[in-house]
């Protein structure tokens, strides 16, 4: 059996114009800055104004046990779960850290 | 470019677009880049222009960065080719997320908060050993100028079209290893549910995240959810890599303790949690359920995850306890050591209470740095812990549960900017080198621009 790589999944996603994956979110266009179709900067007014008025919802950590060369899928559990969360109809985004180019 | 897989996803869990991700993104990394290397430029420069502030060379502790794994730039020597050409002096390269201002930007609340970081980083000392910050070389608000969009979060989005903010990503050892805290404040007003991680097992990602991240930012996790795979659980039971295919109820149950302590440890945090297991087509239903057993006997519940293969629809029975436990109230966060304790004292906190130690030894130098750490001011810092990521102890070949070991603290640097003490147990590589197959080989981009090999 052929397992398709990390790439070509990735590749084959339907993504969905970053203004729409704003929208889900309340964000108005004016309210992002775009990199792009499918990447965007929030700008600082709005970040400002949440933080002044929003109110906060749930945080959840996702950690590991000791890690082995067997590998664990911390990321992939992360995201994973941000989507079974929205299966059942939550309110969620996944908040991750940025890969560097070297390791 | 080198061997590790993406710090975004795999399978049927990723965020997109991970090529872009992957790559230069939305440029936060170059713009860390430009700031660290112009207060190198700074500071060189400094001394160059006749040395008002008395640096001494041999005392730079400002090293510089590039996002590049170069072994060849550890060490250098700078400010070759006579008097118009700098002072020489030995230097060096570390990458670009070992960065103190990569940490920085990551815990800065606002621009305000970041500039006033920024102006606090020690880039050297006087020939009277007094400390040299930024702030003195007139650099933070230069720095701040050229991070003011790298501040900012980037938006994209997972395979199933789940909004993802990523942003940020300190080294995990010599830094907390979180993404950043506007990120996560901001995430947690944008949704009810904010998903985020931590690098590393949960003895040093988790640790950071409650201790430093949590703790600048007054943030109150609601729930944890500590992952493991039969197949970690059967290498900490003692089994070959290459074996781990062969069934084995017995290697599980011998590699549970690792599992245990992690629990225990989330526990002392005062955060529910729920252990995921992460299945792979070999785990069988007797190995699971020694898993279950034993994490019910600790009142916690295991939920499968199958998100790899399966996306979302493989992490609803983790989502529903998330949501239970979450919504359960019983969340008490609270840091395992308050700020008031001396910087030793909180050193031994975290290696008896998280990594099971008996106690803590000091090299001569270690003992000389926290002394002076306390002298100049910065006792009231909380520590950031750079030991090896395989094993609780600082033997990366104890797996397991080790016991009756004593950690030991070979050095302590000070990141006065970030607002941590670094406490290191051994030597840490903060620039590394390509394999001998790098994964650039096999990298490639077509003529229309699709990119292919990455990962």
């Amino acid at each position: 059996m052929a397992f398709k790589s990390d790439i070509e999944i990735a590749q084959e996603a339907k993504m969905l114009p970053i203004v729409e994956v704003a929208k889900k979110l309340g964000i108005q266009e004016d309210d992002i800055e775009m990199y792009g179709r499918y990447k965007a900067k929030l700008s600082m007014p709005l970040i400002r104004r949440l933080e002044k008025e929003g109110k906060p919802g749930k945080l959840v950590l996702v950690t590991a046990i000791t890690p082995t060369p067997a590998g664990e899928g911390k990321s992939t559990t992360t995201v994973g779960l941000a989507q079974g969360l929205a299966k059942i109809n939550k309110d969620v985004i996944v908040a991750l850290r940025e890969p560097s180019l070297g390791p | 470019m080198g061997v590790k897989g993406g710090a975004a996803g795999g399978g049927y869990s990723q965020v997109v677009p991970m090529e872009d991700i992957n790559l230069h993104f939305t440029g936060d990394f170059h713009a860390i880049t430009s700031a660290h290397m112009l207060l190198s430029a700074m500071v060189d420069n400094h001394v160059q222009q006749g040395n008002k502030l008395n640096i001494d060379p041999r005392r730079i502790v400002w090293k510089r960065v590039v996002d590049m794994n170069d072994r060849e730039l550890r060490q250098i020597v700078v400010g070759l080719g006579g008097k118009a050409h700098g002072v020489p002096r030995q230097d060096g390269f570390d990458i670009t997320v070992a960065s103190e201002v990569m940490a920085i930007l990551c815990l800065s609340k606002d621009l305000h908060d970041l500039k006033e970081r920024l102006s606090k980083i020690i880039v050297a000392y006087d020939y009277s050993g007094n400390p040299v910050t930024a702030g003195q070389i007139k650099a933070q608000g230069a720095m701040a100028a050229l991070l003011k969009d790298a501040i900012k979060p980037n938006l994209v989005q997972t395979i199933e079209n789940v909004p993802a903010i990523i942003h940020g990503g300190p080294f995990a050892n010599i830094a907390h290893g979180c993404n950043s805290v506007v990120a996560t404040k901001t995430a947690m007003r944008l949704a009810d549910y904010t998903i985020t991680e931590a690098g590393f097992g949960a003895d040093l990602g988790a640790e950071k995240f409650f201790d430093i991240k949590c703790r600048y930012a007054g943030l109150k996790p609601d729930a944890v959810v500590l992952v493991a795979t039969v197949r970690a659980l059967k290498m900490h039971g003692g089994m070959n890599k290459k074996e781990l295919a062969t069934p084995n109820v017995e290697a599980v149950k011998r590699g549970l303790p690792n599992l245990e302590k992690h629990i225990e440890n989330v526990q002392k945090y005062g955060v529910p949690l729920v252990v995921a297991i992460n299945i792979f087509a070999q785990d069988t239903k007797e190995e699971l359920e020694v898993v279950r057993e034993h994490c019910a006997m600790m009142g916690v519940n295991v939920a499968l995850s199958d998100v790899f293969a399966k996306g979302g629809d493989g992490g609803i029975e983790l989502a529903k306890e998330v949501v239970r436990l979450a919504e359960s109230g019983t969340a008490h966060f609270k840091p395992i050591y308050p700020d008031e304790m001396s910087l030793k004292e909180k050193i031994e906190t975290v290696a008896r209470e998280i990594y099971g130690a008996d106690g803590v030894n000091y090299s001569a130098e270690a003992d000389k740095a926290l002394a002076e750490f306390e002298h100049l001011g910065y006792g009231k810092l909380p520590v950031c812990m750079a030991k090896t990521q395989y094993s609780f102890s600082d033997d990366q070949n104890k797996l397991g549960r080790p016991e009756g070991f004593k950690i030991t603290i070979k050095n302590c640097r000070i990141s006065a900017g970030a607002g941590f003490v670094v406490v290191l147990t051994g030597d840490i590589m903060t620039m590394p080198g390509l394999p001998p197959v790098p994964a650039a080989e096999k990298i490639d981009v077509s003529d229309d621009g699709i990119i292919s090999g990455l990962f």
